[in-house]
C-alpha cells in the first residue's frame, strides 16, 4: 500500500517537474498534430520535391538544386510571360481589388441593414463559386461570335466590321481577365471589413464631428480606417495572397492552359503545367516554393504598410 | 542646357544634314529616290533605279496593262488598237502581234509558263486563251454560278496559277476577286474589301433617320485596280481609293481563304499596277508616276519617280498617266504610260542590287551571308533604316545580340531592339545570377548576425543619432520635410500654415528638384521608351513651358483664391506646390533609371509607376490646396476649375497680345520707311 502510494507520488512528483512546458504541450498536441498533418507536413514535402525529379510514377530521384537553376536560368516563358503577367495582374488586382471591396464595404455600411444583408450577399457571391460563374457568365459577354454581348452591342453600333476575338487574343486576354478578377474581388477581406466598419461605435463620428471634422472624407481618414485597421490588414493580406494565386480566371476564360499564346499565363498556370500535364513534379513544386517567397515577401510589404506600429 | 552641350546638338545636327544629303547622287539620273530614316521620316536616298530606254515607236493606243512571259517578252495590252504585242525587250523589236475577231477592248493580259495567254475582255466579257501559236484555244464567258449574284462579267484584269485556276478583276464588282477554275466554273470570290466609315458617316449614322440613309449614296468598297501572283502562286491585289478608306491597305497579299497578310501601313493611294519580282519584292505603279519598292512582307524600301513641280515630257521617268509596271528576269523596271503610250525602262543601281541580294540571301535563311551584303549596302547609304533592321536581323538571328541592339537602335526599331535587349540582360543575368544570390543572401545574413550582436542597440542607436543628426541640420531639415509632407499631408500642410515647418528655402529646392526629374526624364529615358531624339527637343519650348505654366498657375490660383476666400498667399501656394510635388520628383527619377533595364515586357511597371506617383503627387497636392486655403472639397474643385479656366485666358490673352503687337511693329516699321523714303528720296 504505502510503495504504491511512494510510487504514485513519485510519479505525481515527475509529471510536476517536466514543467508547464510540457503541459503546453500535451494542451497543444491536437491543435499541433491537426497542423502538422494538413499544413507543415505538405509545406515541407513540397519544399524536399523541389530538389528531386518526380514523374508520379518512379520513386522521386534527388536532383539537388537542378530544377531551380533551370527556372531561373532556362524557363524563358517564366521570364518572358508568366512573371510579367503574374507581377501586372497582382499589382491592379490585389490592390485594386482591395480598393473596390473597402470602399463597397464602406458604402454598403451606410444603408439599412435588409438590403444590405441582399447586396452583401450579392457582392460575396462571385467569389463563392468563381469557376462556375466564369464559364458561364464572362465567356458570354466576351464570347467570339457576333452573339457574344460585348461583340453584339459593338456590332450594333458599327464600332467594328466583325467580331473579336476577345478570348483567345493576347492583345484583350490579361486585360478581359483583370476586369473578372476585379468583379469578383469581394471576398473574406470585404466581409471581414464590413464587419469592422460595422462595429465601430457612432460616438466617435459624433466626438469627431464637435471636434471640427467637416466631410465622410474626413470621417474615413480619421475615424473608419483607424478603427478598422486590422480587418483592413487581413482584408489587404488576403487580397495579395489571392493575387498572386488566382490562376484559374484564365483557363476557365480561354478553355486551355497554356492560355493563347502564354498572355494570360500565370505562376498557378505555369505550376498546373507543368505539373498535371507534363508530370514534372519536382519543378512544379520548384515553381511553387518560388511562389510562396513572392507572396512572404509581399506579405510583409502589406504588414509594413498597415501592420501597427504605434 | 549649357553652351557646350547646345554646340554638340547643333554638331550633331548639321551631321545629321550633311549625311542625310545623298553622297552618290549621279548627275544623269532625272528621278529622285526617297526612303524611310531611323526616325520613319521621308529622306531622299542613292538612286536606285536609273531610266534607261523610253520606247515610244509600238504604236500603242491606250494600253492598259502588261506582263512579262517566259523568255523575257513582254506582252502589252493595246487596247486601242485591240490585239496584244509581245515586244522582245533584249532585241527592241516586236516579237509578234496576236489578235482575234472576238477582241472588243482587251485589257487584262497573262501568261504562264507554258506560253499558254489569257486576255481579259471587258466589253467582249470574256476570258479568250490562246496556246503557245497563238490559235484561240477557249473562250470563258459569264460562268453559270455567278449569275445568281447579279453581277455583270466584265474582266478587267487576269492572273492564272501554276493548277489553271483564274483569278479576275472584274469592273463594277464589289464582292471581291472573281475565282474560275481551269475550267471556267465560278469557285466564288476569292477576296473582298470592306467598307470604311468616316466620321461623318459615324455620325449620320447615329442621328439619321432611315429616309434620310437611303437618300445618301451607298456605300461600297472600293474595288480592285490590279492583281498580281509571283512565282509560288501566292496572289497580291492592289486597290485605288482615297486614303481614309484603303486604310494602309492598297496592296494586299491574300493567303488561300483571301485573308489579307500584310500587316505593314502601305502609305500609297493610287496604286495603278503591282507586280511581284523573283524575289518576292512587290513593285507598285501609282498613277501619278512614283514606282513604289516593297518587300514581300509591305515594308517600303524606297520609291522613286519625278517630282511634280519639275514635270516635263522631255524628262524621262515622267509618266502623264502611269498604267503598268512589269520586271524582268534581270531585275529591269519597264513602265508602262497609258495615255502617251509608250515604254520606260529602268535598270537598277548597284545599291538596289545589294539590298534585293541580302533580303533574298536573309529570306533563304543564309543570316551570316546576308549581314555582309547588308554591310555593303550600309557603304552605300549610312542611314538607311531598311539595312539597319536588316542587318539587326540577321546578327539576332546569329545570336550576336549586342551587335543586334546597336543595329536596331540605329534603324529606330523599338520592338527588336527590346527582343535583343532582353537576351542581352538574359545573359548577363546568368552570368551573374550566382554573385547577386550570393551577395542578398550574404547581406540577411550579416544584417540579422549584427542585430543579434547588438543586442544593446549599441550599434542601431549610434546609426540612429547619426540618422537623427542629418535630418535635424538646419539646412536638411526643410528639405527632409518633404518625406513628412508625403506621408502625413493634411498635419504636414497645417505646421506649414502655421510657419513651424517648411521654409521657402526648402521650397525652392524642392521645385528646382523637380524641374532636374523632369528635364531628366524628358531627356534620358531607356531607347524603348525615349520616343524622341534628343536633338530633335525644342528646349526653348520645353524649359519654358515649364517655367511659364508654374508660374502661371501659381500667379492664377492666388488671384482666383483670394476673391474666394482663400487664406494662402503666393509664398504658400509656391511652397505648397513645391513640397507636394516630391512624390512625383521621386518617381521621375526612379522611372528614369528603370527605363534603362526593362525590355517592352516590363513597360509596365513604369506606367504603374507613373501613375502611382502622379496619384500621390496629387492627393497630397489636393489635400494641400484644401488646408492652405482652408477649404472644403467643393471649394477646391471648383477653384481648381476657375484657375484652370483662367490660366486658358491668360494664354488666349496673351497670344492676342502678341499679334497686336507684332502689328504695331509693322505698322512702325512702315511708316518710318515711309517717312525715310520720302525724306531722303531713296527707294
Amino acid at each position: 500500500m504505502t510503495a504504491r502510494k511512494t510510487a504514485r507520488k513519485s510519479m505525481r512528483d515527475r509529471v510536476n517537474t517536466m514543467g508547464d512546458g510540457m503541459h503546453a504541450l500535451f494542451l497543444l498536441l491536437p491543435y499541433g498534430i491537426l497542423f502538422s498533418m494538413f499544413i507543415a507536413v505538405p509545406i515541407l514535402i513540397a519544399f524536399g520535391l523541389s530538389f528531386t525529379y518526380f514523374d508520379m510514377i518512379q520513386a522521386p530521384t534527388f536532383a539537388g538544386l537542378a530544377n531551380y537553376i533551370s527556372l531561373l536560368t532556362q524557363d524563358t516563358i517564366f521570364f518572358q510571360h508568366v512573371l510579367p503577367n503574374t507581377l501586372r495582374f497582382a499589382i491592379i488586382v490585389g490592390p485594386g481589388g482591395y480598393i473596390i471591396a473597402f470602399f463597397m464595404a464602406w458604402v454598403l455600411a451606410q444603408i439599412q441593414p435588409a438590403p444590405r444583408t441582399v447586396f452583401a450577399l450579392c457582392l460575396y457571391m462571385p467569389s463563392l463559386a468563381p469557376g462556375v460563374f466564369v464559364s458561364v457568365v464572362w465567356t458570354t459577354v466576351f464570347s467570339g461570335n457576333q452573339a457574344g454581348l460585348v461583340n453584339a452591342f459593338l456590332l450594333s453600333n458599327n464600332l467594328i466590321d466583325q467580331p473579336i476575338q476577345f478570348l483567345q487574343t493576347p492583345y484583350y486576354f490579361l486585360n478581359i481577365m483583370i476586369i473578372v478578377s476585379l468583379w469578383s474581388a469581394m471576398g473574406v477581406g470585404f466581409l471581414a471589413m464590413l464587419a469592422g466598419i460595422l462595429n465601430i461605435d457612432e460616438q466617435l463620428y459624433e466626438a469627431a464631428y464637435i471636434d471640427g471634422i467637416r466631410n465622410r472624407f474626413q470621417e474615413i481618414i480619421y475615424i473608419t480606417i483607424p478603427s478598422v485597421k486590422p480587418q483592413m490588414l487581413f482584408g489587404a493580406v488576403m487580397a495579395i495572397v489571392g493575387a498572386f494565386n488566382a490562376g484559374g480566371v484564365g483557363v476557365a476564360l480561354s478553355g486551355a492552359n497554356p492560355t493563347p499564346q502564354y498572355s494570360g499565363q500565370l505562376i498557378t498556370n505555369h505550376i498546373d503545367d507543368f505539373g498535371f500535364i507534363r508530370y514534372e513534379m519536382g519543378y512544379a513544386a520548384a515553381i511553387s516554393v518560388m511562389l510562396l517567397g513572392m507572396v512572404w515577401v509581399f506579405s510583409k510589404i502589406t504588414y509594413k504598410f498597415f501592420g501597427e506600429r504605434d | 542646357m549649357n553652351r557646350k552641350r547646345l554646340m554638340k546638338f547643333l554638331l550633331i545636327l548639321l551631321a545629321a544634314l550633311l549625311f542625310s544629303a545623298p553622297l552618290g547622287v549621279v548627275a544623269e539620273s532625272t528621278t529622285l529616290t526617297f526612303g524611310f530614316n531611323r526616325r520613319g521620316w521621308i529622306v531622299r536616298t542613292q538612286d536606285a533605279f536609273l531610266p534607261n530606254q523610253t520606247i515610244t515607236h509600238l504604236g500603242l493606243s491606250n494600253p492598259q496593262t502588261m506582263v512579262f512571259g517566259p523568255d523575257d517578252l513582254l506582252y502589252i495590252a493595246d487596247t486601242g488598237n485591240q490585239r496584244i504585242v509581245a515586244y522582245n525587250i533584249h532585241t527592241g523589236e516586236i516579237d509578234r502581234i496576236v489578235t482575234y475577231d472576238g477582241f472588243r477592248s482587251p485589257r487584262g493580259v497573262f501568261v504562264t509558263q507554258d506560253n499558254i495567254l489569257y486576255v481579259a475582255d471587258a466589253i467582249a466579257e470574256a476570258v479568250f486563251v490562246f496556246g503557245a501559236d497563238d490559235k484561240p484555244i477557249q473562250t470563258f464567258r459569264q460562268p453559270r454560278g455567278m449569275a445568281v449574284t447579279d453581277t455583270r462579267f466584265a474582266p478587267h484584269r487576269i492572273v492564272v496559277d501554276q493548277l489553271g485556276s483564274m483569278f479576275i478583276v472584274g469592273e463594277g464588282v464589289f464582292d471581291g476577286i472573281i475565282q474560275l477554275s481551269a475550267e471556267g466554273e465560278f469557285l466564288g470570290f476569292f477576296a473582298s474589301n470592306q467598307t470604311t466609315r468616316t466620321f461623318v458617316q459615324m455620325i449620320q449614322d447615329t442621328i439619321f433617320s432611315e429616309a434620310q440613309m437611303e437618300r445618301l449614296a451607298p456605300r461600297l468598297p472600293h474595288t480592285f485596280s490590279n492583281i498580281a501572283i509571283d512565282g509560288r502562286g501566292v496572289v497580291y491585289t492592289a486597290a485605288m481609293g482615297s486614303p481614309a478608306q484603303l486604310q494602309g491597305e492598297a496592296i494586299k497579299r491574300h493567303d488561300m481563304a483571301g485573308r489579307n497578310t500584310i500587316d505593314n501601313f502601305i502609305p500609297v493611294s493610287d496604286v495603278a499596277d503591282i507586280t511581284v519580282d523573283r524575289y518576292g519584292n512587290i513593285f507598285a505603279a501609282s498613277v501619278s508616276g512614283w514606282i513604289w519598292v516593297f518587300t514581300n512582307d509591305g515594308t517600303l524600301i524606297f520609291y522613286f519617280g519625278v517630282p511634280g513641280f519639275t514635270a516635263h515630257e522631255d524628262i524621262a521617268g515622267w509618266f502623264r498617266s502611269l498604267a503598268s509596271i512589269a520586271v524582268s528576269s534581270e531585275g529591269h523596271i519597264w513602265a508602262l504610260d497609258g495615255q502617251s503610250a509608250f515604254l520606260q525602262s529602268y535598270t537598277p543601281t548597284e545599291y538596289t542590287r545589294a539590298i534585293f541580294s541580302a533580303l533574298d540571301l536573309f529570306n533563304a535563311g543564309m543570316y551570316m551571308e546576308s549581314a555582309i551584303v547588308w554591310e555593303s549596302v550600309l557603304r552605300h547609304n549610312q542611314m538607311s533604316r531598311l539595312a539597319h533592321n536588316g542587318m539587326g536581323r540577321a546578327l539576332l538571328y546569329q545570336h550576336d545580340f549586342a551587335g543586334a541592339m546597336r543595329s536596331f537602335y540605329l534603324a529606330g526599331n523599338r520592338d527588336y531592339y527590346s527582343a535583343a535587349f532582353w537576351e542581352v540582360r538574359n545573359i548577363w543575368l546568368l552570368n551573374n545570377l550566382a554573385i547577386i544570390l550570393i551577395g542578398v543572401a550574404a547581406l540577411l545574413v550579416i544584417t540579422s548576425l549584427i542585430k543579434r550582436i547588438d543586442r544593446k542597440r549599441v550599434i542601431a542607436s549610434h546609426i540612429e543619432n547619426t540618422r537623427r543628426g542629418i535630418m535635424e541640420h538646419r539646412y536638411a531639415k526643410p528639405i527632409m520635410f518633404a518625406f513628412t509632407v508625403a506621408r502625413h499631408p493634411l498635419d504636414s500642410y497645417y505646421y506649414m500654415k502655421l510657419g513651424q515647418k517648411g521654409t521657402l528655402g526648402g521650397a525652392v529646392f524642392h521645385f528646382f528638384l523637380f524641374f532636374i526629374a523632369y528635364m531628366v526624364y524628358i531627356t534620358s529615358r531607356g531607347f524603348i521608351m525615349q520616343y524622341t531624339d534628343i536633338v530633335d527637343m525644342d528646349f526653348v519650348v520645353i524649359v519654358g513651358g515649364f517655367f511659364g505654366l508654374f508660374a502661371m498657375f501659381i500667379v492664377s490660383n492666388y488671384l482666383v483664391t483670394s476673391i474666394k476666400d482663400g487664406e494662402g498667399g503666393i509664398k504658400d501656394i509656391f511652397k505648397l506646390i513645391s513640397y507636394g510635388l516630391f512624390p512625383l520628383t521621386i518617381t521621375l527619377f526612379g522611372v528614369t533609371l528603370l527605363t534603362h533595364i526593362i525590355t517592352q515586357n516590363e513597360v509596365f511597371l513604369v506606367n504603374f509607376a507613373l501613375l502611382a506617383g502622379g496619384i500621390w503627387a496629387g492627393a497630397v497636392l489636393w489635400l494641400g490646396f484644401q488646408e492652405t486655403h482652408n477649404y472644403s472639397f467643393r471649394a477646391t474643385l471648383s477653384s481648381l476649375i476657375i484657375t484652370v479656366l483662367f490660366m486658358l485666358i491668360i494664354l488666349v490673352v496673351l497670344f492676342n497680345l502678341t499679334v497686336l503687337f507684332d502689328g504695331i511693329v509693322s505698322f512702325i516699321e512702315s511708316i518710318s520707311s515711309e517717312v525715310y523714303i520720302n525724306v531722303t528720296g531713296f527707294n
